[in-house]
């Protein structure tokens, strides 16, 4: 056995880890971009079959991008754009003192519900750099690897979705 | 609209809220309220299911060249699996409790005590091939002749061709006493012969030896024989033989017990300990016992 051959995507152990890394990562990914959890679902795994028929030509550290290739690379027509549909976490501390005003409370509803509305306004690749910024605190480097561009087209699209959900939060 | 990337930089943390865009509250409002939001749950273990189903049924149709070799392998995996399993079951096993011993006769006839607070276990399958035993705490052994015949603790090894010894190995010491015939000791790099009457220490990358008459076999004794023991290893010892709890917190000293305690009495034995290290023993219960020092004598 070659020593290469003992960091190989085609043992179980290593494939299993690169699932358990980053299956929830093209997840969500996928799901932010175009809100259909079945889709996103199936992108994932069609994106590890297809890493896993391919194990002998990937090396483990080219594994990630090769993923987030095939799942970048989806048919977009075969899937059914959806609104996406998020939660708020349960329990979050107020913004501000006064938060047993119930008008504030309500105040706040509101805004949480325009919130939800202009993002599900957003352009895909807005709203996908945005809520992976927002929810899952990647950074713009990381978010530029996923989409394979530069640091500097992601803050573009950071700083467009913000004045577009401003836009759309106005008009609401 | 904004067209520089100064928002973006401002919601990462970078830098300040820009001074020439309007509607500061509602960006901070998205800021606040966007860091709430959650993605729904990914059901990353079904997922990872359907994914090794389709993988299974996608690769039956494709056989690959190395297959071969892939069954050779398999078969491999599970030789070496039942060799593993066989060794399992057919793995005997002996455990003590305190103030408990046991007598053992293992394949061969060799007879083995289990002192009190004690495992030992071999394998019953391959005994014939390696004539081998683990050990935790203290045994007396009768090895029957024949081929080599080992004890393995956790610290270190005893190799014997067929005699009478007593291995002793609680702490980080290996002790063992020779009663007959020849028995090889090693512990690490260490190794030492010992022959009848001479009792050997291991420990830490040290040897001692000493040379002692001992009337009897521990197997024919009515008494613990105790070797070359500092007090607070002989405590425990007196613990574990008789079951009992003793607070010895009271008592310094640094001699050393050699002797022998009656088994079945644990009151003589407290007897015999207070005499020798010149201290007083209460009694708190039948199982409870506390040195209280010398002032009594």
């Amino acid at each position: 056995m070659s020593l290469k051959s003992l960091s190989h995507v085609c043992q179980e152990k290593i494939y299993a880890s690169l699932f358990d890394k980053y299956a929830e990562d093209i997840n969500r990914f996928f799901f932010y971009k175009y809100g259909n959890k079945i889709a996103a679902e199936e992108a994932v795994q069609e994106a590890f079959i297809k890493l896993w028929e391919n194990c002998k030509n990937v090396p483990v550290e080219k594994a990630k991008s090769y993923l987030f290739t095939v799942a970048n690379n989806i048919s977009l027509n075969a899937i059914k754009h959806q609104k996406v549909v998020l939660r708020y976490a349960k329990e979050q501390p107020q913004k501000k003192e006064d938060q047993q005003d119930p008008a504030y409370k309500l105040e706040e509803e509101e805004f949480k519900q325009k919130l939800q509305r202009a993002i599900g306004e957003l352009k895909p690749k807005q709203r996908t750099t945005f809520l992976l910024h927002r929810i899952d605190g990647k950074t713009y480097k990381e978010i530029a690897e996923i989409e394979n561009v530069s640091i500097k087209a992601i803050e573009k699209r950071m700083s467009q979705a913000l004045a577009q959900l401003r836009q759309h939060i106005e008009q609401i | 609209m904004e067209t520089k990337n100064t928002l973006a930089q401002w919601i990462d943390g970078q830098s300040d809220f820009p001074e020439d865009i309007q509607a500061r509250e509602i960006y901070e409002n998205i800021k606040h309220y966007s860091a709430q939001l959650e993605a729904p749950t990914f059901e990353k273990v079904k997922v990872f299911k359907t994914i090794k189903n389709t993988r299974a049924s996608k690769t039956q149709t494709r056989p690959s060249i190395k297959s071969y070799a892939f069954k050779i392998a398999a078969i491999l995996v599970l030789a070496a699996g039942l060799l593993v399993f066989l060794k399992a079951i057919t793995k005997a096993e002996f455990t003590t409790k305190v103030a408990q011993s046991q007598t053992i006769q293992l394949p061969d006839q060799s007879n083995v005590l289990l002192q009190p607070g004690s495992s030992l276990s071999y394998n019953d399958y391959f005994w014939f091939l390696n004539r081998e035993v683990k050990l935790e705490g203290e045994a007396f052994f009768e090895v029957a002749k024949g081929e080599t015949f080992t004890v393995k603790t956790a610290n270190g090894e005893v190799k014997v061709l067929g005699t009478k010894f007593n291995v002793k190995t609680f702490h980080d010491e290996l002790q063992v006493m020779c009663y007959e015939g020849r028995v090889e000791v090693s512990q690490n790099n260490l190794s030492d012969v010992i022959t009848p009457n001479e009792f050997i220490v291991l420990s830490g990358g040290e040897i001692s030896k000493e040379t002692l008459q001992l009337k009897e076999l521990p197997s024919k004794s009515g008494y613990f024989q105790i070797i070359n023991s500092n007090f607070d290893i002989l405590i425990k010892d007196v613990e574990r033989y008789y079951g009992v709890d003793i607070n010895s917190k009271q008592i310094e000293t640094n001699k050393s017990f050699t002797g022998q305690l009656p088994k079945n009495d644990v009151k003589k034995a407290l007897d015999i300990i207070s005499k020798t290290y010149q201290v007083r023993y209460n009694t708190i219960n039948e199982n409870n016992f506390i040195f209280v020092g010398d002032e009594g004598y």
